[in-house]
């Protein structure tokens, strides 16, 4: 059921954007019929007022609209006298609209009949498309006159139109303010500059206190906690900053390592990498290379405890979808194992051209056997390898265990066709980029490891990226495949020192997040390694996801569909290699 | 052909260099029958200058660009302008360079060696049509560096080497960033003068409709190349695959439109069914009915 709706939902943004010819926009408008189904016509309308009309301005007026009380009838009376003009431009374009029309007029008579207690919209809509079939529609006089000065012929310029629309506003209805909208109207004057209620202020809204949620910082290192509040002058506090940024440093360290596990390589090491990896926009950031490993036997902290807490629900999770989790894993298994057999196998024997055996040669001469060559092609599948990602930001929260379940999927299928498979999380955690070791490519028993995985912090997809892809550059396999579990929102607010003196918010957000993290997926290729992603997130971070990925993606809506999609976007990239 | 040229108005010196070369480069009577006769024309006249210069100059051509934007057809008809035979080879996976120059095999007893299509290509002196070249591995295409550079030769270990006719050219085609594609290696694509073929344009399809099907009436040329472009922009913004955007199938379904089915049935099989997802083909089916009537029938669409 749900699925169905997405679906008309999308399909009713397809139409739109056709009628448009833009994709870039997001519709806030769509049309529906009687049965949820994206309605044609309507929806062409809609998109028709975009491609034909300055809608930008159109926009504004409906926010003015807003101010009324009853702002659905003053945007449905709009809408009605679009629907008119925005025909007559449109049927020179599409002669077939004139069909639809009809129709859709047919569609709204049927549902609509004027009686008694029927509002002055519904009198109008009925009168206009009765007129659309030709008839005389019965209706008083300032029905009739509205109706008029509203079926906008299609010379007008959306200025006039909505000049047009406000005479008609004044002259019929009166303008009545609504009581919250006169008290926001005298808020918002007051306090122009905090209520800027744009779309990324809207986003930082939400997101940041989500993300510094106060439980999750630890409380017993107060001088991290409140590196916000250090004032930020020059010189005479100069040595008391870089003091502090020490200890500060060697706090976070430690603090790290309690709460992500013990690392894997040493100092040294992690430095050289940090010094090759952490530049750009990354600069100052560190890197925190670990296998989650936490030691059970000692005193747990409260996030150690959280942590355990959330493999259990990992495992439970996939136990309780067993069946179709199973089933995935055989599906997948299967759709992997079908497009390596697919591909040429290595084949060697004797053939009638390519390279002679001489011990055979005789043949050809007396028993005019022609097959005295030997082909060789060669299958080159045995060299491939696949890291699988998995985006183990706080945005995750919510779906921890089917991220969990999905990488153990993928990971468990790949290993069931001898394919070598590492799986790693990643996460940002202050100035931290963590990334948790689950599997390295010959431990095939420790796919059950890939539970271990549990969401915190922000997340710095491009950090994470390239690291990935400098591990696998140094991967002995010929052929690199990168999958990366995301929900394609890189973000990062936190505040990384650039110097000793200032401090500097490292914005990773946003846009700037979102470039840098496409800059890294395009860059990829240069090493040979293909970089697909499996989608984890909501509808509207698709944008986002196409922007990074391009076309290699899928969205994955329901467990059910899981093995294919994935199926579909492995077998594609094992076809070519 | 030239006249078809002259029609679209490419430089007339660049024709006349044209005349001269075919001139100088008389076709053997055996191999006549490899010039390409094409069925469609390229429209364009850019991209027919740009192409004609560097052919004329002695450079091979890359031509580059998503599907539909008729390489081959381009490739085809630069050959038949040029008036030499051709030689296709298409590219995949398997592409050796025994299945480009040549591989030994045996007749009467002897060793030989069977001539792949870039040798013959290159004793003729042909036009080499190298389609999808991107699909091959990039070590398969070695083989093709001397031939494809200033050293124009193509060396034959355990045979001779032997010097390339002087009108030989290569043509490669590649639809860059497919599923299956990979990138060109630079010295590969060093050795070709590379040409961005771009999406064909509504006008120009519109007289590619016209030409193929003179009758039509203007107000359905005008809504068919309009659906095939409503089709492309959905594909470039991934709500759809590249599937449906299919030009050779609405050619098609014009086609049976012609014999009489109902443009509906025409349509889906040329275009809708292109593509096996249900809810894609959904999508493939709001963007005809925004443009072709139900139930369109022939005598509606044709004039006679």
């Amino acid at each position: 059921m749900i699925k169905t709706e997405l679906q008309e939902n999308r399909r009713a943004a397809n139409i739109i954007w056709n009628a448009a010819f833009d994709y870039s926009f997001r519709p806030e408008v769509k049309y529906f019929d009687q049965n949820g189904k994206a309605e044609l016509y309507g929806n062409y309308i809609i998109g028709g007022v975009h491609y034909y009309y300055d809608f930008p301005l159109l926009e504004e007026f409906f926010e003015k609209l807003k101010q009324d009380a009853d702002a659905d009838f003053l945007r449905g009376l709009t809408w009605l006298g679009l629907e008119n003009s925005t025909f007559l431009k449109g049927r020179k374009d599409r002669p077939v609209l004139e069909e639809l029309r009809r129709n859709f007029a047919n569609t709204i008579l049927e549902n609509y009949s004027v009686t008694a207690d029927s509002d002055i919209l519904d009198d109008l809509k009925v009168a206009h498309f009765q007129r659309v079939l030709g008839k005389q529609p019965v209706m008083s006089e300032t029905v009739a006159n509205v109706l008029d000065q509203l079926e906008f012929d299609e010379s007008l310029t959306t200025e006039q139109i909505i000049e047009k629309l406000n005479a008609v506003i004044l002259n019929y209805f009166q303008f009545q303010k609504a009581e919250y909208e006169k008290n926001r109207l005298a808020f918002l004057q007051k306090n122009k500059t905090v209520y800027q209620w744009n779309e990324t202020n809207r986003k930082r809204f939400l997101r940041i206190p989500f993300l510094r949620n106060p439980k999750n910082e630890p409380l017993e290192f107060p001088l991290a906690t409140n590196s916000d509040r250090v004032p930020v002058r020059k010189n005479i506090l100069t040595s008391y900053w870089r003091k502090y940024r020490n200890a500060n440093e060697i706090n976070q360290e430690k603090y790290i390592r309690e709460y992500y596990g013990k690392p894997v390589l040493s100092d040294s090491e992690v430095k050289i990498l940090e010094k090759k990896l952490c530049t750009g926009a990354h600069k100052n950031c560190r890197l925190h290379f670990t296998r989650g490993e936490i030691d059970v036997s000692g005193n747990l902290s409260e996030q150690q405890s959280v942590i355990l807490m959330q493999r259990e629900k990992n495992r439970a999770y996939f136990r309780k979808n067993l069946a179709v989790n199973n089933t995935g894993i055989i599906k997948l298994t299967e759709k992997i194992r079908n497009s390596m057999l697919l591909m040429p196998s290595s084949f060697s024997g004797r053939a009638n051209a390519g390279r002679l055996t001489p011990e055979r040669a005789w043949r050809n001469l007396y028993i005019h056997d022609k097959n005295v060559f030997q082909k060789k092609i060669q299958n080159e599948i045995g060299d491939l390898s696949v890291d699988i990602l998995l985006d183990a930001s706080a945005s995750q929260l919510g779906r921890q265990e089917a991220i969990a379940t999905q990488g153990f999927i993928i990971a468990e299928s790949l290993t069931r066709c001898q394919i070598p498979v590492r799986v790693y999380s990643f996460c940002t955690k202050r100035k931290f980029t963590i990334m948790t070791l689950f599997r390295d490519y010959d431990e095939i028993y420790d796919n059950d490891k890939i539970f271990n995985y549990f969401s915190s912090g922000c997340n710095r997809d491009g950090l994470a990226i390239r690291t990935a892809i400098h591990m696998m550059k140094n991967s002995p396999y010929q052929h690199k495949l990168l999958i990366i579990l995301s929900d394609a929102k890189p973000l990062d607010t936190n505040i990384v020192p650039t110097t000793g003196k200032t401090q500097v918010e490292a914005d990773y957000t946003d846009l700037v997040g979102l470039n840098d993290t496409a800059a890294e997926v395009r860059k990829s290729r240069d090493f040979g390694i293909s970089i697909m992603c499996v989608f984890t997130g909501m509808d509207e971070d698709l944008p986002s996801a196409k922007r990074i990925y391009g076309h290699n993606f899928v969205r994955i809506k329901g467990l059910e569909r899981f093995a294919d999609s994935v199926g579909i976007l492995i077998q594609n990239e094992l076809k070519w290699l | 052909m030239l006249d078809f040229l002259r029609k679209e108005g490419i430089r007339s010196d660049l024709i006349s260099q044209i005349e001269l070369f075919r001139e100088k480069y008389p076709v053997s009577p055996e191999k006549k029958y490899r010039i390409p006769q094409p069925k469609y024309y390229y429209y364009g006249n850019d991209i027919w200058e740009e192409a004609i210069t560097a052919l004329l100059c002695g450079e091979n051509l890359l031509l580059v660009g998503p599907k539909a934007t008729g390489k081959n057809v381009f490739a085809e008809n630069l050959a038949a302008a040029f008036g030499r035979p051709s030689w296709d080879v298409s590219f995949h996976i398997n592409t050796d360079s025994s299945s480009l120059i040549g591989i030994d095999t045996l007749e009467e007893g002897r060793v030989l060696l069977r001539h792949g299509p870039i040798y013959e290509c290159a004793r003729w002196g042909g036009f080499g049509i190298l389609d999808e070249i991107n699909m091959a591995k990039n070590e398969a295409m070695a083989v093709l560096h001397a031939s494809l550079d200033f050293r124009r030769i193509i060396d034959v270990p355990g045979y001779d080497k032997f010097i390339l006719a002087d009108s030989t050219r290569f043509i490669a085609t590649m639809n860059y960033g497919y599923a299956g594609t990979r990138e060109l290696n630079e010295a590969l694509t060093s050795r070709f003068m590379v040409i961005e073929m771009p999406v064909i344009s509504q006008k120009n399809l519109k007289r590619l409709l016209l030409r193929e099907f003179p009758t039509i009436n203007e107000k359905y040329i005008e809504q068919f190349s309009g659906l095939f472009q409503d089709l492309q922009k959905k594909s470039e913004n991934s709500e759809i695959s590249t599937k449906p955007v299919d030009l050779r199938g609405l050619l098609a379904a014009i086609h049976l439109m012609d014999r009489g089915l109902e443009a509906d049935k025409a349509l889906q099989m040329g275009i809708t069914n292109k593509t096996f997802d249900d809810f894609e083909r959904k999508l493939v089916e709001d963007v005809i009915r925004l443009r072709i009537p139900a139930g369109l029938e022939r005598d509606a669409i044709f004039k006679d």
